[in-house]
């Protein structure tokens, strides 16, 4: 497990990450979510070691992590690195052997992935010749050649298509099958909110919201649909209950308990035939936008 | 799984580094230029030489070609005597048959040219030989009292350069021009992937997956190793082109100080491409390199005229100095100034130089790695909170 414990980074005045906490359970893809400035790349830039935390520290497995452990990371940088003027296997070959794969185990790798992706007849091709989605694939191919023990991916999903968005879940997920935790971060929400299990919302340099996707939709006031065949006027009246939006058989509503709820319930039965009754599952990107308002 | 621990990053580094010259364009394209330049200008020395070397002269009686044979034996130039008929010599000067013409006037002689270059002093001065020599018998005088206590010696006060140290000079000037022109290149190159590295920001995984101390040494390594080889390719050329030259009986007295040369080339080399590499990663763009490079531009300078001007005490103490040292020790070796003592004084001192450099430089490095705009000053590299 990777626990990242009050991690804070100061340049000058600005305070670019304070006091960060949180974990990135084995075998979870946790998604890690703010705006431009919020400190994402900051703070996986201190996990890989680049930067030093002026407060802080990282833990593998309940210790503190060491640069062994690190190298065994499979790192994807916000600017992506690859040398352009260089074919693909190559580089691949050359990152899969410092990560210490022998030539030949590199090299086989690197060519599995390649032909995974639908690159494997550009292995000779340089980088820059490459679309940039192709691109992207082989960026993050260099970050999993060398089978690694945990992954800290800056935007892996920048660029890519739907499908390709696919194929690299895909890929990723054989990774947590195998325990590996993933951090990745990203600003489309709606990517976050479907690959994710945990995810972790960083707001001005602090942790604002934390935990797996689902807890986090259903925390704070829960807004409940409710449609029948007749007016809901009468709700207005009702006790205990908050209506949001009402129009005519249709209305979405807060209740402040459950006994409410029930007797709203019970009552809209009476009048009539129930067509919906039920929580509202509230999109991630609503839940962004009020945490960090 | 995951993989072992490489057991030598610094290897795999170097061995990119390498891989990654041998398949550029421009790396053979200079290196296939040098050795045409080379083997070009020892051709044409070579002609030169010959051709200066080589005459004929066209005479026009039995005295001209004694005239002629004084010169060839006096010189030891092979000047050939050509007989002619008078109203011929002229035409054939100016066509170019024969270099100059030799004719007898009423009160002398006429040397004919056609470019006041041509090497005639010989041939004037057996003229002037000869017709003495010719008068003194008419006056029956013995030549040989003519010419009494008229003979000069040339003597050299002061400290005397030996035939040994005039080619410890020259053979100094050489390796401080391959010297430098080696350094600022690789140098550059050094610099320069650096930065790309860094542009390109690969460097971010490099480090994440390698200590930095590890890269600087891969790329220093591999540069080094690369302009080893291509300094030896053109000594090679160089060596058998001097043989071909009057050059060539210097090559014995070379022959076991050469070796100090390329030692001292070697680490020298090496110290300053930590150095390089160093000012590379203070860069974030190629753009600012010159900002970061003019310093180490400007030391080499030093070195490079260091080289040559310096003399006495100056050179004995330069001669321990890291990297100057690559150029003037071996200078004073060669030319018995130093002994073999001094020379491993000097390459120790210049190791622990290196093993500064390449600590500094990975500090430098590591600092510079995340500076992604505008050029990290000395201050800020080593400040405490990176």
């Amino acid at each position: 497990m990777l626990e990242i414990r009050n991690l804070t980074r100061r340049y000058g005045d600005l305070t670019a990450v304070d006091d960060v906490s949180f974990s990135v359970e084995p075998g979870r893809f946790t998604g890690f979510v703010g705006g431009n400035g919020a400190g994402k790349t900051t703070t996986m830039r201190m996990i890989m070691g680049l930067l030093q935390p002026n407060a802080g520290e990282v833990l593998w497995d309940g210790k503190p992590i060491t640069t062994r452990v690190r190298a065994q990371f499979g790192y994807m940088p916000e600017e992506r690195g690859l040398y352009p003027k260089q074919p693909i296997l190559t580089q691949l070959v050359y990152l899969g052997e410092l990560h210490g794969m022998s030539r030949s185990e590199a090299r086989e790798a690197a060519g599995a992935l390649m032909d995974r992706f639908g690159l494997g007849e550009r292995t000779k091709d340089k980088l820059e010749t490459l679309s940039l989605g192709n691109q992207q694939r082989v960026q993050i191919a260099a970050a999993v050649i060398a089978q690694p023990i945990g992954l800290v991916l800056d935007e892996p999903f920048n660029g890519l298509d739907p499908d390709a968005v696919d194929e690299m879940f895909a890929l990723l997920s054989e990774f947590t099958k195998r325990q590996v935790p993933v951090l990745f971060s990203s600003h489309q929400l709606d990517l976050v909110e479907r690959l994710c299990d945990d995810i972790v919302i960083l707001a001005k340099g602090k942790v604002v919201a934390d935990g797996p996707v689902d807890s986090l939709r259903r925390a704070g006031e829960t807004h409940h649909r409710i449609r029948t065949e007749s007016d809901l006027g009468w709700l207005r009246d009702h006790a205990g209950v908050q209506v949001l939006d009402l129009d005519g058989a249709e209305a979405s509503v807060v209740f402040a308990d459950v006994a409410a709820e029930q007797a709203v319930l019970a009552e809209a039965m009476q009048r009539g035939p129930v067509r919906a009754f039920g929580p509202t599952i509230r999109p991630l990107s609503d839940i962004y936008r009020e945490i960090t308002r | 799984m995951s993989y072992p621990a490489p057991s030598m990053p610094w290897w795999i580094v170097a061995r990119r580094e390498i891989m990654a010259k041998l398949t550029q364009k421009a790396f053979w394209i200079s290196t296939i230029v040098v050795v045409v330049i080379l083997i070009g200008s020892f051709f044409f020395t070579f002609l030169f030489a010959n051709s200066q070397d080589k005459m004929t002269v066209g005479v026009t009686d039995e005295a001209g070609a004694q005239v002629v044979a004084l010169a060839a034996q006096s010189s030891g130039r092979d000047i050939q005597s050509s007989t002619l008929p008078q109203d011929e010599i002229r035409a054939a000067v100016e066509d170019g048959d024969i270099e100059a013409g030799l004719v007898r006037t009423d009160d002398g002689w006429d040397l004919l040219v056609d470019s006041i270059e041509t090497n005639v002093g010989d041939v004037q001065q057996a003229v002037s030989t000869y017709m003495t020599n010719q008068n003194a018998r008419e006056l029956g005088i013995d030549p040989a009292a003519l010419q009494k206590g008229s003979n000069v010696t040339l003597q050299l006060t002061g400290e005397q350069v030996e035939q040994d140290a005039a080619i410890a000079l020259v053979t100094g000037l050489v390796f401080s021009v391959l010297f430098f022109m080696s350094a600022l290149t690789y140098g550059l190159q050094i610099a320069q992937s650096v930065v790309e590295e860094k542009e390109s920001r690969i460097v971010e995984i490099l480090t994440a997956a390698v200590p930095t101390r590890h890269l600087l040494i891969g790329k220093v390594l591999g540069n080094t190793i690369m302009a080893m080889g291509q300094l030896l390719i053109f000594l090679t050329v160089g060596v058998i082109g001097i043989s071909l030259t009057e050059f060539g009986k210097f090559l014995p007295l070379l022959a076991p100080n050469i070796g100090w040369f390329i030692v001292f080339f070697l680490v020298g080399f090496a110290a300053l491409s930590c150095l390089w590499a160093a000012t590379g990663a203070m860069a974030t763009r190629v753009q600012d390199l010159n900002n970061t490079t003019m310093p180490l531009t400007f030391i080499l300078m030093g070195v490079y005229f260091a080289g040559f001007l310096a003399r006495g005490t100056a050179a004995q103490v330069l001669s321990y100095v890291p990297i100057v040292s690559s150029v003037i020790m071996p200078q004073r070796l060669l030319s018995g100034q130093s002994t073999w003592i001094d020379a491993v004084i000097a390459l120790v001192l210049c190791l622990i130089f290196m093993g500064a450099a390449i600590l500094v430089g990975a500090q430098i490095y590591r600092r510079g790695i995340l500076k992604t705009s505008g050029i990290l000053n000395l201050k800020e590299a080593f400040s405490r909170a990176g």
